[in-house]
């Protein structure tokens, strides 16, 4: 029947998410965050925390780990220490970037298809399938291969391999949000269809997407170092961290080679789960939810 | 003759944000056999949670202090199974909605008899000509139909005349209905009122009946207690109650009613809204809205005591016949 | 000329592979500004449906709704035409009907921002005002809509309509979320804001008392069609159509006198399969062979009185139904 809430007093707001301090409360967050504030921190002082060059060769191949190279040295002499922190200033920024794009693009294209519908979702809905009919990393190797191999062209090729997704999702969450009372009554007030996209529609959508868009980092790092494991991305002599796992398969019995950046990968990919995982959690609890005191 | 149902001193306390707030504080009711004893409240006045501690509904975490007494026995201190065993067989519940309270996915037939077979053990064939028999006294169109149908099949009014049907199976002493007819139109509704009114004068049931329409147990109740933020504010006979009702918060109940018949003058509304259990102000829970309120109001939750042959609970008690 | 009127308004839903469902089969309604016409009717009958049609939220398949003499174009994904703008909508839930994620000042500003109001203080003052008109603080227009009880954000909702200047709004339902006291608060508001502001307000509800105290008119719906149109209080004194007379009597009332309401037999039907002939006869008390066969359109029996019976024929004085019945009784009984 009619249920009573708030009362007419003074009431917390608890739309502004509590991220800081429920993040806060939650171990797992705190490790990703500080996790990625670390590689961030990294990235960007590598030329000053690198002990040495990482593209100087040496005469010291295959060396173990010591005090002079701390995760030892690969086939060319190079400090997998050094190599390994420079590796963070191009899987994090472009794994980064590949996400945003990814997201811009599908949330551009699916919010138009799910708002207008009609002849834009079609078009829009067809290239999507079209796109989902290959297996993500059979596309990106075939659209670089056409390219050239190349960071650059890596970049692109995961792009378009990635928008899809980002477009069926905010699709469907548009879809649902433009039926919903509130947008009606935006509609009949007389807003345009941009003012009410931006918005009403808009605020509804962000959370969700930026909970997928923080956990695909993870996942976008992962490919970009897959192209360059198959020497379709990043070429030598760049030390990303894909392509040094590869040079280290071939070099099993000295283990640091591949191990090391194999570990960077490994955190940066967790490190962007816990995240994800946790501001989906700060995210659910925003949805209006009202307490129905049936007394 | 013995009350069918004696409740005293019921409390209920929820658990909410941390703390265990208290949204029944001290009830005290008594049904007769046979009679219809009506609840009347708006949301958030605790009549639903004091029906649920009867049987053992509350949500986890819920406790309950008081005594419930049915034919003699505390239902708030029988050990589970013998709750279960009252519950559905001398003591039934029908809700208020009807398409979530019966099962979507089990035939009519299969949801009556399966009922019956299980409380009283009776064999398919019985169960069957009973679950017929059931389906025939709440006035169900072509049973032997309905029988094999499923409740999507049916409308709101004719599902909430199946779930009585489903509570009387057991011929239960006693139904609690929560707000029956909240839901249906209003000639639907007129139509499970006279059921319920047929039913329990040919079975002698006692109905105890809560809602918020004040119209409904006009019609049907013979005593009502009428509840505010967890306490009874005024309690007697239906006639005294509604015809002359001497709690304010009574009074602005009914003054607040349209009525089809009245003049056309405003509503006289209530100010404000009732409280929340967490924000129950102190003394009279009443007099933060009351036009009749005086300092003492502030001070001490006022007792429900016998007056003119009602009781209320009042410390102004305005309306008194000089 | 009205300043809302429908006529012999047709809306049909689609169905797969199906005939369409005639949620409302023609009906014909007019609201002038300062006025409150009612519209009442139980579950199926249409009345939401008529609801959307009259605002344009949905197309009418037949007739033809006209808002201060402009047809009124349905709403497709576009803009909403500006002439229309002033033709509003309340709707039921107040809980589905506000974003979560915006400040309630912002939603009640929105239509300012439609009408030119470009300066921010500009509107902030005008939401005060709003606020103010609807009876609450002015500070509310920095809170989220969950931080008010369902009656206030029936409020906000009034008033995000009213800072359209509108000069008609349609309700549908505004009240059945609420609990007692805030259905009465609400009844009385729109009371006021219709007289004070020179709105014409088309309130609906299956709710008749509340109509009862609120509306200068009522029209009655059944299966998708207007059956009965009269003046408030003499809908009430003398109901002429059956389901009118049957909805009255069904209405509990809170005396303490224990009368049993009237319960009306059988459902309403399927509306893809209404009945043949008058829509109401097969539950109907006084069915005449007539009704069986033929539809019957509304009339004229008095002025500002329509109704869509048989048993009421134009130029004899309106009757109860049962009188009329039995005239018609005796008419027909030989000697």
């Amino acid at each position: 029947m009619s249920t009573t809430l708030a009362p007419e007093g003074p009431a917390r707001a608890r739309l502004r998410p509590r991220w800081p301090r429920q993040a806060g409360g939650q171990p797992l967050a705190v490790i990703g965050a500080t996790l990625v504030a670390a590689w961030l921190v990294v990235a960007v002082l590598a030329p000053y925390l690198a002990p040495h060059d990482p593209l100087a060769q040496s005469a010291e191949a295959f060396a173990a780990p010591s005090s002079e190279h701390l995760f030892g040295t690969d086939e060319l002499g190079r400090d997998v220490f050094s190599r390994v922190l420079y590796g963070a200033r191009i899987s994090l920024p472009l794994g980064l970037l590949l996400v945003v794009l990814a997201a811009a693009i599908g949330g551009i294209l699916g919010g138009l298809a799910g708002y207008f519908r009609g002849w834009t979702d079609g078009v829009v809905m067809r290239t999507t399938d079209l796109v989902f009919a290959f297996p993500a990393i059979i596309l990106a190797m075939v659209v670089t291969a056409a390219l050239g191999p190349g960071l650059t062209n890596a970049v692109l090729a995961l792009v378009i391999v990635a928008w899809p997704s980002y477009a069926r999702v905010v699709r469907s969450l548009v879809l649902s949000v433009a039926d919903s009372e509130y947008v009606w009554a935006t509609r009949l007030l007389g807003s345009s269809s941009r003012r009410t996209l931006v918005r009403e529609v808009l605020p509804n959508v962000v959370g969700p997407v930026l909970v997928l868009a923080t956990l695909d980092v993870g996942n976008a790092i992962l490919l970009l170092s897959g192209l360059s494991f198959l020497g379709l991305g990043a070429q030598p002599p760049d030390p990303e961290w894909g392509s040094m796992v590869a040079t280290g398969t071939q070099f099993f019995q000295f283990w640091w080679i591949g191990t090391f950046p194999g570990l960077a990968i490994f955190s940066a990919v967790l490190a962007f789960n816990f995240i994800g995982d946790s501001l989906r959690d700060v995210f659910d609890p925003r949805t209006a939810r009202e307490s129905r005191e049936r007394m | 003759m013995s009350p069918q149902l004696e409740v005293e001193g019921l409390e209920v306390r929820l658990p909410g944000s941390g703390e265990l707030v208290t949204v029944v504080d001290g009830i005290g009711y008594a049904v007769e056999p046979g009679e219809v004893f009506g609840i009347a409240g708006e949301s958030g006045s605790g009549k639903t949670m004091s029906v649920l501690a009867l049987m053992g509904l509350l949500p986890p975490g819920g406790r309950v202090a008081g005594r419930a007494l049915f034919e003699g026995r505390d239902l708030l201190r029988l050990p589970p199974r013998e709750l279960r065993r009252i519950c559905g067989r001398e003591l039934a519940m029908v809700f208020q909605d009807p398409m979530t309270s019966l099962h979507p996915m089990l035939s009519i037939g299969t949801q009556l008899t399966e009922h019956v077979r299980r409380h009283l053990g009776l064999d398919r064939r019985t169960a069957s000509a009973r679950a017929l028999e059931l389906l025939g006294d709440v006035r169900i169109p072509d049973p032997e139909r309905a029988l094999h149908a499923y409740p999507h099949q049916f409308s709101g009014g004719m599902r909430q005349r199946i779930a009585i049907a489903i509570a009387l199976a057991c011929r239960p002493r006693l139904l609690i209905a929560d707000e029956p007819t909240t839901a249906l139109d209003v000639t639907v509704q007129a139509g499970i009122i006279r059921l319920l009114d047929r039913l329990r004068r040919e079975a002698g049931l006692a109905i105890v009946l809560i809602t918020h329409d004040l119209g409904v147990l006009s019609a049907i109740a013979d005593r009502l207690a009428v509840f505010y933020a967890g306490r009874i504010v005024e309690a007697g006979g239906r006639e005294e109650i509604l015809g002359t009702p001497r709690h304010p918060y009574t009074r602005g109940l009914l003054d607040a009613l349209p009525h089809p018949e009245a003049p056309a003058q405003p509503l006289v509304a209530i100010a404000g809204a009732p409280p929340t259990p967490r924000h129950v102000p102190p003394g009279c829970a009443f007099h933060p809205r009351c036009p009749y309120a005086e300092p003492v109001s502030r001070e001490a939750v006022p007792r429900l005591m016998p007056v003119d042959g009602r009781l209320l609970a009042c410390h102004v008690d305005p309306f008194r016949p000089e | 000329m009205s300043a809302l009127e429908l006529h012999d308004v047709v809306v049909e839903y689609e169905r797969r592979g199906q005939e369409p469902i005639r949620a409302v089969a023609g009906a014909s309604i007019a609201v002038d500004r300062g006025r409150i016409v009612g519209l009442v009717g139980e579950s199926g009958c249409g009345k939401s449906t008529l609801a959307r049609a009259a605002v344009g939220m949905v197309a009418p398949a037949a007739g033809a709704v006209r808002f201060e003499g402009h047809t009124v174009r349905p709403l497709g994904r576009g803009m909403r035409a500006r002439d229309l703008v002033r033709l509003q909508l309340v709707f039921q839930n107040p809980f589905s009907s506000l974003n979560p994620r915006r400040r309630i000042g912002e939603q009640i500003g929105e239509a300012l921002f439609v009408l030119g109001v470009g300066r921010r203080s500009e509107r902030s003052r005008r939401v005060a005002e709003l606020l103010e008109q609807v009876g609450l603080p002015a500070a509310a227009a920095g809170r989220y809509p969950h931080e008010f009880s369902g009656g206030q954000r029936q409020r906000v909702a009034i008033a995000r309509a009213l800072a359209a200047e509108p000069a008609v709004i349609v309700l549908d339902e505004p009240l059945a979320s609420l609990d007692a006291s805030a259905q009465a608060q609400i009844a009385n508001l729109l009371s006021t804001l219709a007289r004070e502001l020179e709105l014409g307000l088309l309130l609906i509800s299956h709710d008749l008392a509340i109509v009862r105290h609120v509306a200068d008119t009522v029209a009655v719906m059944y299966l998708g069609r207007i059956v009965e149109t009269a003046p408030t209080s003499a809908l009430w004194e003398t109901p002429l159509h059956p389901y009118t007379e049957a909805l009255i009597g069904a209405v509990p009332r809170a005396d303490g006198a224990g009368t049993l309401p009237t319960a009306l037999p059988g459902e309403v039907p399927d509306p893809s399969r209404p009945p043949a002939g008058c829509r109401f006869h097969p539950r109907c008390p006084y069915a005449l062979a007539r009704s069986r066969a033929e539809e019957p359109t509304l009339v004229e029996v008095a002025p500002g009185r329509e109704v869509a019976c048989w048993l009421h024929l134009p130029g004899e004085p309106p009757a109860p139904p049962s009188e009329k019945a039995a005239r018609l009784a005796r008419q027909a009984a030989p000697g």
